[in-house]
């Protein structure tokens, strides 16, 4: 079992009012409620806690993409993982990751990765994610009825950037170049794991099924609703005759933990109510641009499949949980999210116990945590990871030990890697 | 009324065009929420011309939307479609999103094409008074009735915007409109302005440039730049119309619609 620590580098201070005097949080947030001097305080606050996390035993650190985004302000995820390189020494540096259609030319993502790669001495997840309708089709204004077809083109001349020793053309409908010679290559061979952060497009199950790319759910829904998702997944690979791997999936989960039940809920309460409440407080129109879902999948969203009974897990759960997740409209409360699954809160052995039953229901080999979620401060995130890091993994890495399986989908680095000098005057 | 599907291509593609009346030719390009087979100005002009409307490429059964990755794909799209259709010396009469297509077909082939009818065209940008962002609101019936129609209670809007569907027509309505706004959204993302105004002196023909004076999906402040674009046209504002002059005040669009094209 592998654990990742996820960041999103949310502006912590947004104003309690948000969501009743602003329209959105994503694309349109006027700009001067995200002081820069604040930003470079929360930036540092939270690469202290990613070296941390890096530090205390989490398998990788994750960084991500978005733009034009209160609760998401790394717009250049390489950038941040450029620094984690040097602050890490074991850790998987995973990028989950670049939206490769946005990169022009896609290149670009090729040269910065094999970078990342090589400065980390071969311990990169390249993340290509198709990217939010928010960031990509608003925010970055791509034509959301041709954003996949540019993705796949992306994901395309990348690999090939990275495996063709040779300087070669590229005759594509959205990118032509005639030298392309990414140099440095990445270390890793034939390249560093590709992991694909998903959503909801069926169309991103075949993609990993076919391709041996971890499928990564990212919401901030929690594990009953995604369980539905990962169902979807494994019935895909069931379909395709591969091995059930649980390694060839991953889910991102809030948690939270502190040594007493009391003690969870005076800390964390108000910081998980204040992301759920008024830090994903998005107009949905920026959410769905025409085009970016296919009709396939809206097809898909609107057929009720009643299977018979969940790949992984037990039916009655599974239905159970389908309906503790659904919640209604307006404000939630922290019983309501702990109720519907998004966050798993408790003491070291509730967490451990719930987690379990996450990671069993979605069968899943990478479970990335967000232990810094909405408003929580630098203090209490760190003390999260290491009470999580401590007390919680080591209860849960054992688990598919006793089946066998291996990730074959994790980094491979150097045996013998550079750190960097002392400081000296 | 009628329609018909015709090969283009050596057969790869088929289009799903309505093939009326006899006459002049006319190719009519509907707007962005799709070509409607009851529409009193296509019948209307059927009475005096051979009207050619395609559902443009991913909507009705018109195949060939994959290949088209922007306007110029279309553009020769159309024209394979005039010639299969043998359309000569042809008026064309666009709408809305077809208004941003048509005086671009007209640029590219000036010699097919003998007059122009622009109601409530897309294909400028002007910062100063924005359209605004119809795609937002897709998902809001209200507020589409409200940005389209001048009088969001017409039954027009109800029907285009909160139909009553039959439960099991619930998923195609859906994905319908899906098409509509995905099909829109290739020529209209991010914002209208396709660069016509480095073609449009090609475009002299005699010109009707038609627009509701409550638009709020192209709004009406455009009427003067495209006045300004093609010196040749004459402007006729519609002062209870929104979006679609030829449903709210079908019988003066019509009115002057086919006026002009007598003249």
């Amino acid at each position: 079992m592998k654990f990742e620590w996820f960041h999103l580098m949310p502006y912590r201070d947004l104003p309690t009012d948000f969501p009743e005097r602003y329209h959105s949080v994503w694309v349109d947030i006027p700009s001067d409620l995200i002081d820069s001097n604040r930003v470079h305080e929360f930036y540092n606050d939270y690469l202290d806690e990613l070296e941390f996390a890096a530090n205390v035993g989490f398998d990788g650190v994750c960084v991500n993409e978005h733009h034009s985004n209160g609760y998401g302000l790394m717009s250049s995820p390489n950038i941040m993982a450029a620094t984690l390189t040097r602050r890490t020494k074991d850790t998987a540096i995973i990028v989950l990751g670049n939206s490769i259609a946005l990169y022009n030319p896609p290149l670009r993502v090729a040269e910065e990765f094999a970078m990342l790669d090589c400065l980390s001495g071969g311990r990169l997840v390249a993340g290509f994610p198709v990217g939010t309708a928010s960031d990509d089709n608003y925010a970055y204004g791509m034509n959301p009825a041709l954003i996949r077809r540019r993705y796949y083109e992306a994901h395309d001349l990348i690999k090939q950037a990275w495996t063709n020793p040779d300087v070669f053309s590229f005759n594509g409908e959205f990118t032509q170049l005639r030298y392309v010679n990414t140099l440095p290559k990445p270390i890793q061979k034939p390249h560093p794991p590709i992991w694909i952060p998903g959503g909801g497009s069926v169309e991103t199950w075949d993609f990993c099924a076919d391709n041996g790319y971890v499928y990564c759910a990212l919401s901030y829904g929690g594990y009953k609703r995604g369980q539905k998702t990962l169902d979807g997944f494994w019935r895909v690979m069931q379909g395709k005759d591969k091995p059930l791997n649980p390694y060839h999936a991953g889910f991102l989960q809030l948690v939270a933990c502190a040594e007493s039940v009391s003690e969870v809920e005076d800390k964390f309460a108000e910081h998980a109510e204040y992301f759920y409440n008024k830090m994903l407080h998005v107009d949905p129109g920026f959410q769905d641009a025409p085009g970016y879902r296919t009709i396939k999948s809206i097809e898909a969203g609107f057929t009720k499949t009643e299977a018979a009974k969940p790949i992984f897990g037990d039916s009655d759960r599974f239905k159970e949980n389908e309906r503790a997740a659904l919640m209604g409209k307006g404000p939630v409360t922290w019983n309501d999210l702990l109720e519907a699954g998004n966050i798993i809160a408790g003491t070291p052995s509730q967490v451990a116990e719930q987690l379990e039953e996450a990671i069993r229901t979605l069968h899943i080999g990478h479970l990335m945590t967000l232990c810094q979620f909405g408003s929580v401060p630098h203090q209490m995130a760190m003390d999260n990871t290491r009470i999580i890091a401590e007390q919680v993994l080591p209860k849960l890495r054992g688990i598919w030990d006793d089946e066998g399986w291996k990730d074959e989908f994790w980094p491979e680095p150097l045996t013998s890697r550079r750190t960097p000098a002392a400081l000296t005057a | 009324m009628p329609e018909k599907t015709v090969a283009i291509r050596g057969g790869r593609e088929h289009v799903d065009v309505i093939e009326a009346g006899s006459g002049p030719d006319l190719l009519f390009l509907h707007g962005l929420w799709g070509l409607r087979a009851d529409d009193a100005l296509l019948q209307a002009l059927a009475k005096t011309h051979r009207v050619v409307a395609p559902h443009l490429p991913g909507l009705g059964k018109s195949s060939g939307d994959e290949e088209i990755v922007d306007l110029w794909g279309l553009l020769y799209y159309l024209l394979d479609l005039l010639d299969a259709l043998n359309v000569r010396d042809a008026t064309v009469v666009a709408h809305s999103l077809g208004a941003l297509i048509a005086p671009e077909l007209v640029a590219m082939q000036p010699d097919r094409f003998r007059r122009l009818v622009l109601i409530a065209p897309f294909g400028l940008w002007n910062a100063a008074h924005p359209n605004e962002d119809i795609f937002v609101q897709k998902d809001r019936p209200d507020e589409l009735k409200a940005r389209v129609f001048h009088d969001p209670t017409h039954p027009a809007a109800i029907e285009m915007f909160s139909p009553t569907v039959a439960a099991e027509d619930n998923t195609r309505v859906l994905v319908e409109r899906a098409r509509l706004y995905q099909t829109a959204a290739k020529y209209l993302w991010p914002i209208p302005d396709r660069g016509l105004r480095k073609r449009a002196h090609r475009v002299t023909l005699p010109t009707l440039i038609a627009w509701g004076r409550h638009d709020r999906v192209s709004p009406v402040e455009y009427a003067e730049d495209f006045e300004a674009l093609f010196p040749q046209a004459t402007v006729q504002i519609f002062e209870q119309s929104g979006h679609y002059p030829q449903i709210e005040e079908a019988g003066a669009l019509i009115a002057a619609v086919t006026g002009f094209l007598d003249a």
